[in-house]
């Protein structure tokens, strides 16, 4: 259960595109031309990515898959 | 045997046919003499030691590379005697042996593909950081597999690595590495990276990281390379065409992930950073909203101010235009039976009139 838990997460996650989008989204919070709505918006967007990367980094697990295929005969 | 005569075809066949049963495939080494390459297909050449010499035949696409004379060859092959041009070995494969005769090959090969762009920096092309899915070629039984591994988890978590098991060494090595890196290339949904990995060796085990198919299979890899041989002074040829090369099978982990400990630093920066931000934003709007405030107050200050300037005028003008003032300055005012009167044809002689005077009214009579 745990492990089929860790694999979707795994599945869900794309750490570079999210960590991506925290930079933007942090230097677009920076830069004074948000007003507050969208300002609130976007450090609770930022807090939530923040979060799904940390539990990202301490739950998820590689995964090895030997390849069935043979390679020692030409196909 | 002695008694029988055979034409000389049926002798070539019957040799043939001995040689195919007796060494259905031989493998010999010795030195290259008189290499030639025939319409860019057929290669001729010999092999030779201090007494003997043998003729080779094959083609070019069994040629790990370019070849010279003099160099140490490893050729595995059929013998056969044809029926006009004689006894040779027909190549099944054939690889460079010894330090010296490697190294040069690996040299003259190295400088072709470079003169082909190979090798130039502009087709390098980034790699994925960190990658979702892996393409690992290696031995399975390999400490190259156990160390990339093991960093790999040490490091970074969430990397689904598909393992194509193939032996990195011998002569079965470049077909299988070539099959493997095929097979990636080939899936609908290929990995984001290919590593191609294994640990330091003489020149001869390292030898099908530098043979000319691996080379240019791996430059016409479409999903981006990694390649990494361990410890090594020469850099194979594999590593030379690939996008990325790392030093070592360890290393080759520590280049595609980033450390979980530092990315945990850095997300706790990414939480003060968002939590400065939010604060200096909300800080300043509440500042604006002070400042809209007190300006609204001075506005509304103002007009209640304007609001009673007014008042005061209209008031002082309306004292100004009252009739009391006018009787308080002298004048009266003339009624007849209850009405203001303000011209003379509306009175008639003996008539009862009133004045209202400042301080009090008065009777009077018109007279004429």
């Amino acid at each position: 259960m745990t492990r089929s838990m860790n694999t979707n997460e795994t599945k869900s996650v794309n750490y570079q595109t999210l960590s991506a989008e925290l930079d933007e989204l942090l230097s677009k919070l920076q830069s004074n031309d948000v007003d507050v709505d969208q300002a609130v918006a976007l450090y609770e967007r930022g807090m939530a990515i923040v979060k799904q990367l940390e539990a990202h980094l301490k739950t998820a697990e590689n995964k090895v898959t030997k390849i069935k295929k043979q390679f020692g005969d030409a196909a | 045997m002695k008694d029988v005569i055979l034409s000389v075809s049926d002798f070539v066949a019957l040799l043939n046919q001995t040689l195919e049963f007796a060494y259905p495939s031989v493998t010999v080494v010795g030195e290259l003499a008189n290499f030639r390459v025939s319409k860019n297909r057929w290669v001729y050449f010999d092999l030779k030691d201090e007494t003997a010499n043998v003729k080779f035949f094959g083609t070019v696409y069994q040629l790990p590379g370019p070849l010279e004379d003099g160099m140490t060859l490893q050729v595995r092959g059929t013998p056969r005697l044809h029926p006009q041009y004689g006894f040779s070995v027909t190549v099944q494969s054939m690889q460079p042996m010894g330090e010296g005769t490697i190294r040069r090959a690996a040299a003259l090969l190295e400088a072709k593909l470079a003169a082909e762009g190979l090798f130039d920096v502009e087709r390098k092309r980034p790699l994925p950081y960190p990658p979702a899915r892996v393409g690992l070629i290696t031995s399975s039984e390999s400490a190259a597999y156990a160390d990339f591994v093991k960093i790999l988890n040490e490091r970074w978590g969430g990397v689904a690595v598909e393992l194509a098991d193939v032996q990195v060494q011998g002569e079965p090595a470049p077909g299988q590495i070539i099959r493997a890196i095929e097979y990636f290339n080939q899936m609908a949904e290929p990995p984001e990276v290919l590593v191609l990995t294994r640990g330091g060796g003489s020149a001869e085990d390292l030898a099908a990281f530098s043979t000319e198919h691996v080379t240019r299979t791996v430059a016409a890899s479409r999903i981006p390379t990694l390649v990494a041989v361990g410890h090594e002074v020469d850099t194979s040829l594999a590593e030379l065409a690939a996008d990325q090369r790392a030093s070592t099978p360890s290393n080759a982990a520590q280049l595609l992930t980033p450390d979980k400990r530092h990315e945990f630093e850095r997300l706790a920066d990414y939480r003060q950073g968002l939590s400065t931000s939010i604060t200096q934003n909300l800080q300043e709007a509440s500042s604006r909203y002070v400042e809209m405030m007190s300006a609204l107050d001075e506005a509304i200050k103002q007009r209640i101010d304007q609001a009673n300037q007014q008042l005061t005028a209209d008031r002082q003008l309306m004292v100004a235009l009252s009739p009391a003032a006018a009787l308080s300055r002298g004048y009266a005012i003339v009624r007849a039976e209850g009405r203001a009167v303000s011209s003379v044809s509306q009175l008639k002689n003996q008539q009862k009139i009133n004045l209202q005077l400042r301080d009090g009214d008065a009777a009077a009579i018109i007279r004429s």
